[in-house]
């Protein structure tokens, strides 16, 4: 009888799921991500220059993405460097085939338009215009931002404008 | 008592063991089923997960990273990884080698500082059921940690191309639910099971049972003195063996009790087949020693001491004829009702002792008793008092009531009175007070015989040694007897109808 | 007290008995005693005996070869008032009681005394208390001066015993008796006596005087005490 009681209680008691201690489950995975190399077109002495980084798979438009963080330690040393300031770009693909859709939160005080206290210079938009178009299957982009006049900033770019800055 | 004998029986006990096994048994197997399904489902779960988890990092991850790509390499796999019950969260991994613990209530369950510690140099995983989040307690979880290796930083900026780790809550309450569900199935089966049992262990135990009950009713009646008993032998098992063995022991011991019997009953009858034969020699010796007496005249000392011895040879056939008639039990009461002062009278009168005993007791008291057994009795009791006490000779009777009314009469001697040694034998046949003693007139069974006629009565004869000295015999008879048939009223129907005397008599 | 001990002098006396040296013993006993005896060795020599002697009462040894005592006395009891005494050696009940079922008015164990014999013939033939007198109960007519009892007519016949137990019953109508008293007066038992014999002997003469034996209205039994005679 005790027997069957201990047998009873202790089948009770291990009915369930129960818990465990920290378990191994193997190896890390080894990091094997699939994704080709990206251009991202940097400034060096004020010209366009294609500079290439690993890209991430998933992220066909990354390199748009990249134009918003800093370079790299390797790229300042080789004098490169970015006039589009760290921010974050957003890229989606809503218009014509082809055609980009880049999306600036805060594109500063004077928009989208260049010229003194522009926070986008004309090699900015350049470095937009080229990386984008180095994407394959890219034909153009849209830069947008939000306007304080007229609500909505919308700025067609082409590689080809910018042929004086390669 | 035999409600208890019952509880406690072989048959319980049997039941009992044979269900608990037989529980046992049944508890045994659906634990290990229960242990073994729940490891494969737990495995299988925890596989799943792990594998995705693993496969999701290695595909997701490139051997190297853009910059500042975690945020992004973090919502793809979440992304990738979301699911209904989960949640996924990605840290970064610090480089100064601490455990990168994400955020309390980031996941489901909390991640302890050893997990994520673990978590850093591999896979790992643990099972935790919750115990302190309101409404989610005893829901498990399956926490999953892991990070992806095989990747190449940049040597100075390693902290913009470091992916992060990875952490998982899988919410196990399907596997729980399917867990339940089997056991509330096994414990259904087992109850089955033990039902099951139940009954075949009573059925069981019934044809074990059975014959053993029988035998225990066979050897009740064995030692009840049925020794005719036999039990039926069925089947060649155990219990058949015991049973021929139990036959066997009851046939040698009804041989053995038969002969006992036949040859106590033979001797028995012996010493009453010699003493009838020795009464019709004594007839004649009586009869002829008589004569020879009478013809010698006063001459005849001799032949008068002949006719005496003769006499007394006569008396003691009578007793050992008596004695032996008590032995075979053929002795019978034939019952009247006595006035017990005028059987007293009586008795004294025809012996030519009422000088020489006083009587004390009332006039109209009455006892049921057979009045020549009454008389033998207190014959033997006064006669021994007379011939082996001292007088003055004392006989006192009056009611008295033990454990139903009845009637005492005390013999008491002023003589040296019973040696003690004597006390407890005294009644025993051929037992003699004094050696000296052996060449007088008693038998030796006197006093025999007065007890076996008081027993035979219903009531006791005791001796003992009186306050002042001398012998005390007390005869207690009981007033009347129940088991009487009423026989020595031949059938007489008017007789029978005044039975209310029998209850102002007592 | 029972009448003159002189109406019994010498009684001419059949004594049955197949021991030889028993027989001789106890008729050289009675003999002297002054009593005339007829001994015999067999029931049937007994029988014949009976025939040709007339005697006045028949002492039977139980154990007989041939037929035996009790049935000696059954026979004799067919058509005889004949007082009979068994002596048994076996003083069990059985004997005792076939005997007197067998109509015996009385009996003795063996070893027996001759006195004691002679005083058990003598109480069996003393004549009851004559009296001048005859009592009518009912259809039943006591005459104590003849000693003649008549039932509608008839003459009753009954044994010495049997008669004086039942002059004694009838002579204090409507009291109830002792046995051992009866005992006493009819069989001059010294006590204690056998009741059996009361109750036998009882039973004979409810046959012989009752219209209903098995309903007795003459001679009552008083349970536990004794017998009672009623006159209707």
């Amino acid at each position: 009888m005790a027997a069957t009681a201990a047998a009873v209680i202790a089948a009770a008691a291990g009915c369930g799921v129960r818990p465990t201690s920290v378990l191994s489950a193997g190896s890390m995975p080894v990091a094997d991500g699939r994704a080709s190399t990206i251009t991202v077109y940097l400034v060096k002495d004020r010209a366009l220059y294609p500079a290439v980084r690993p890209g991430l798979p998933g992220h066909p438009y990354l390199a748009l993405a990249q134009l918003g963080v800093p370079v790299t330690s390797e790229e300042r040393r080789a004098g490169l460097y970015t006039d589009v300031r760290p921010q974050e770009i957003s890229v989606t693909q809503d218009g014509p085939p082809g055609t980009l859709t880049v999306w600036v939160d805060d594109p500063g005080p004077r928009g989208l338009r260049p010229g003194p206290g522009s926070r986008w210079p004309r090699l900015a938009l350049a470095q937009v215009a080229c990386t984008a178009q180095a994407v394959p299957g890219v034909k153009g982009v849209l830069l947008e931002a939000p306007d304080e006049a007229s609500g909505h900033d919308r700025v067609p770019l082409d590689c080809g404008d910018f042929a004086d800055l390669r | 008592m035999r409600l208890l004998r019952r509880v406690t029986g072989l048959r319980i006990r049997l039941v009992a063991a044979f269900t608990v096994v037989a529980l046992l048994a049944s508890v045994l197997a659906s634990g290990i089923s229960y242990v073994l399904l729940r490891r494969v489902m737990l495995q299988r779960t925890q596989d799943a997960v792990l594998t995705q988890i693993r496969n999701t990092l290695a595909q997701q991850i490139p051997e190297q990273m853009p910059p500042d790509t975690e945020l992004l390499i973090a919502d793809q796999v979440q992304r990738v990884l979301s699911a209904p019950g989960r949640t996924v969260v990605a840290v970064p991994v610090p480089l100064d080698g601490s455990a990168p613990v994400p955020p309390p209530g980031s996941l489901d369950v909390p991640v302890s500082r050893d997990f994520a510690r673990r978590a850093t140099h591999g896979v790992v995983f643990q099972r935790i059921v919750v115990k302190s989040r309101p409404g989610l307690e005893g829901h498990p979880y399956l926490l999953v940690g892991a990070r992806a290796t095989g990747y190449s930083t940049t040597v100075d900026e390693p902290q913009r191309t470091t992916p992060p780790m990875v952490f998982v809550s899988v919410s196990l309450s399907r596997e729980a639910a399917d867990l339940r569900s089997l056991t509330r199935a096994l414990v259904v089966a087992d109850a089955a099971a033990l039902l099951a049992a139940l009954l075949l262990a009573l059925l069981a135990t019934r044809g074990v049972l059975r014959p053993v009950r029988r035998l225990g009713a066979a050897a009740r009646a064995l030692g009840d003195g049925r020794l005719s008993t036999r039990v039926r032998v069925r089947g060649h098992d155990e219990l058949a063996d015991l049973a021929h063995t139990y036959n066997h022991a009851a046939a040698a011991l009804e041989r053995t009790v038969t002969e006992l019997r036949a040859m106590e009953a033979a001797s028995r009858r012996f010493v009453a087949d010699v003493s009838h034969e020795l009464r019709t020699p004594l007839t004649s010796m009586i009869a002829m020693t008589d004569v020879l007496a009478e013809e010698a005249g006063d001459d005849g000392g001799a032949a008068r001491l002949v006719a005496e011895e003769t006499r007394r040879l006569g008396g003691l056939v009578e007793h050992l004829i008596e004695i032996s008639r008590f032995d075979a039990g053929a002795a019978a009461l034939v019952l009247d009702d006595v006035n017990v002062a005028e059987a007293v009278a009586g008795t004294l009168s025809a012996r030519g002792w009422p000088g020489r005993v006083a009587v004390e007791g009332p006039a109209d008291l009455f006892v049921r008793a057979d009045p020549r057994r009454l008389d033998v009795i207190v014959a033997n009791l006064v006669g021994n008092a007379l011939k082996h006490g001292g007088p003055p000779v004392t006989l006192r009777f009056g009611p008295e009531r033990r454990d139903e009314p009845g009637v005492v009469v005390t013999v008491a001697d002023r003589g040296p009175g019973i040696p003690d040694d004597l006390l407890g034998v005294v009644f025993d046949r051929f037992v003699k007070a004094e050696a000296a003693r052996s060449r007088s007139e008693g038998s030796g069974l006197g006093l025999s015989i007065a007890k076996e006629n008081a027993v035979l009565h219903g009531g006791t004869l005791e001796a003992a040694n009186g306050p002042d000295g001398g012998a005390v015999f007390t005869l207690w008879l009981p007033a009347r007897h129940d088991d009487e048939d009423g026989d020595e009223d031949g059938g007489d129907g008017k007789g029978g109808a005044d039975g209310s005397e029998d209850g102002e008599d007592a | 007290m029972t009448g003159p001990p002189n109406n019994v002098g010498v009684a001419s006396i059949l004594f049955v008995e197949d021991d030889p040296s028993a027989r001789t013993a106890l008729e050289l006993a009675l003999t002297r005693q002054g009593h005339r005896v007829t001994s015999r060795a067999t029931g049937e020599d007994g029988l014949e005996a009976l025939r040709a002697r007339r005697p006045e009462i028949a002492i039977l040894d139980v154990m007989l070869p041939g037929i035996d005592g009790i049935e000696v006395c059954r026979r004799i009891r067919r058509g005889d008032p004949l007082p009979v005494i068994l002596l048994t050696a076996r003083g069990d009940d059985l004997d005792v009681v076939l005997g007197l079922e067998a109509g015996a008015d009385d009996y003795v164990v063996k070893p027996v005394e001759p006195r004691v014999l002679d005083a058990r013939i003598r109480a069996v033939l003393r004549r009851a208390e004559t009296r001048a007198d005859i009592a009518a109960y009912g259809d039943l007519v006591i005459d104590r001066a003849s000693l003649k009892v008549t039932k509608a007519g008839t003459d009753v016949r009954l044994t010495p015993t049997e008669l004086r137990l039942l002059l004694e019953l009838s002579r204090r109508p409507g009291q109830a008796l002792t046995r051992q008293h009866l005992l006493a007066e009819v069989w001059e038992h010294t006590y204690p006596g056998d009741s059996r014999l009361v109750d036998a002997c009882v039973q004979r003469v409810r046959a012989k005087i009752e219209d209903e034996p098995a309903e007795p209205r003459l001679i009552e039994t008083v349970r536990g005490f004794g017998y009672r005679f009623t006159a209707p």
